[in-house]
């Protein structure tokens, strides 16, 4: 995908002229909308009815922690969270570490990051959250 | 299912292959003699067996025949069982029914597991886990938003790897049975905050077995009975819904189910065996089995009500966190404490007076999806 790596999970999101999102989808038939896409809707089971919808751009985070007893592929200890969508889903994701790093309850942004070696050591790339500045920073 | 359309059934055989490393022992090795152990207290003989339900997660095919073919079984049927960590209670649910609606007069239950270190690496790792999600992370998930709506002090979670530890003396069988104190608790290495190693139950191998029967088959052996009140099995599907994660639904729902079943109040229950494979689990459990109301469960473990002594004692055994994890053992294992508990045999670390026991266990893929389990017995049906 870049110079930072693939996605650690095929079609996770990308990155369009709004910035980065998360893969959703939306059936046509009952408006439902799910994390990634489906062949099958939860609710309404129609079949192929999920179309691709950006989600996930901002969010309020829900629970945190971090993790420091790592699998493999991780180097150092690592904030992760659930974050509400505006949406109506939730997902899991890293968060900005350090000072910066985001409490429950605060709006969150978007940034795609190299996350997690592979076996060979390559990065993957996967979503991680910060806390979301309305004043553009300089 | 409702008592008055099945027939009374009783654990009359209980047998404990104690938790540990087990590095030499094949899985069968390990296992046998659990069977062996449940047989002779439940005074039968193999040939009064007439079905098995065996439960592990990673040990390969047909486990059962592989344990019973080493101990002289003929062609009994054999079932082997699967709900992850909750996967030994549901094998104990399986048999407790099939008795109970006269499939069998007898049957035998397992639950076996070689483990090995370290974080469990599940088999179909989901986005999560690929993200870098792991079990412990989700409970601290839990316990962080719960601490957050509840203000529950941190302490509360130590609090109750120090009881565990403290029931964990009394009890022979236990793994870890060293006393620990608060501050060594939460001094100890963080494994996701705000759980520490002391606050997750380590990996463990080893094997529990039981022997239930219908009520003409508990007259005609003679053995002392630990009756069946009720069972309650439920599962929780967490499909990226904004769920309460304060509250294990599936706990909730497996405790009601089992309640009704048995007719009983939650007040009614004497003792208990709960899932603590971590700390935080312990906590929001109280809350889901009804031992105290939502957002009370870190004043419930600060003030003593589940230790030694206190209103409803939780985990004599030790639990999880003192005995470790052999995910396929740990729910019959905990129906193995129960019996003893009610049969009055809990040498050192009996609970006065037990009538009614009350055992829960909880398996799943982190919060993704999962099954709880939750099981009443009692000294008189």
């Amino acid at each position: 995908m870049s110079a930072n790596g693939e996605m650690l999970w095929p079609g996770l999101g990308g990155e369009d002229n709004h910035g980065p999102y998360l893969q959703g989808g939306a059936c046509k038939s009952c408006g439902q909308v799910v994390l990634g896409m489906r062949t099958l809707c939860p609710k309404c089971w129609t079949a192929d009815s999920i179309v691709p919808v950006p989600v996930g751009r901002t969010g309020r985070l829900y629970t945190r922690t971090t993790i420091h007893a790592m699998p493999s592929g991780f180097d150092q200890p690592y904030a992760v969270g659930y974050v509400d969508l505006p949406e109506g889903i939730r997902v899991f994701a890293h968060l900005e570490g350090g000072d910066q790093s985001p409490a429950i309850g605060d709006t969150v942004e978007l940034t795609f990051a190299p996350l997690r070696k592979d076996k060979q050591g390559q990065p993957g790339r996967g979503p991680r959250y910060r806390k979301a500045n309305m004043e553009s920073a300089p | 299912m409702k008592r008055d359309s099945r027939r009374n059934v009783a654990v009359i055989g209980v047998g404990l292959v104690p938790f540990d490393k087990y590095d030499d022992e094949s899985i069968e090795e390990i296992a046998r003699p659990a069977v062996v152990a449940a047989l002779r207290d439940s005074g039968l003989t193999r040939e009064q067996i007439d079905a098995a339900f065996v439960a592990h997660l990673y040990q390969g095919e047909v486990l059962g025949q592989r344990i019973l073919r080493g101990l002289g079984f003929a062609q009994i049927p054999i079932t082997n069982v699967e709900n992850a960590c909750a996967g030994g209670s549901t094998a104990v649910r399986e048999a407790f029914y099939a008795v109970a609606h006269g499939h069998f007069e007898t049957a035998l239950v397992i639950g076996a597991e070689k483990m090995g270190r370290g974080l469990i690496n599940f088999i179909n790792a989901d986005l999560e886990m690929t993200l870098g999600n792991t079990a412990p992370a989700q409970y601290a998930l839990a316990a962080q938003r719960h601490m957050y709506e509840f203000g529950t002090p941190r302490e509360a979670f130590a609090q109750i790897a120090v009881k565990s530890r403290r029931h964990a003396q009394m009890n022979p069988n236990a793994r870890f049975r060293d006393p620990v104190t608060r501050g060594e608790v939460i001094e100890s290495r963080a494994i996701a905050d705000p759980l520490t190693l002391l606050e997750c139950c380590r990996n463990g191998s080893g094997a529990a077995a039981l022997v239930i029967a219908s009520e003409d088959m508990v007259k005609k052996s003679g053995a002392k009975p630990i009756w069946f009140l009720g069972s309650g099995l439920a599962s929780w599907m967490f499909d990226n819904t904004q769920q309460d994660l304060t509250s294990f639904g599936a706990t909730r729902a497996a405790a009601k189910a089992a309640y009704d079943d048995a007719q009983i109040e939650v007040a009614d229950v004497s003792v208990v065996e709960l899932h603590d494979a971590f700390t935080a689990g312990e906590l929001l459990h109280y809350e889901g089995l009804g031992l105290c109301g939502k957002g009370e469960g870190g004043r419930f473990a600060l003030e003593g009500e589940t230790e030694f002594g206190g209103r409803v004692p939780v985990n004599m055994s030790g639990g999880l966190l003192s005995k470790s994890h052999p995910l396929g053992a740990t729910g019959v294992a905990q129906i193995c404490e129960i019996v003893w508990q009610l049969r009055g045999q809990a040498e050192g670390r009996q609970v006065e007076n037990a009538r009614i026991g009350l055992a829960h266990s909880q398996g799943g893929t982190g919060l993704e999806a999962g099954a709880t389990c939750v099981t009443l017995l009692g000294r008189e049906p």
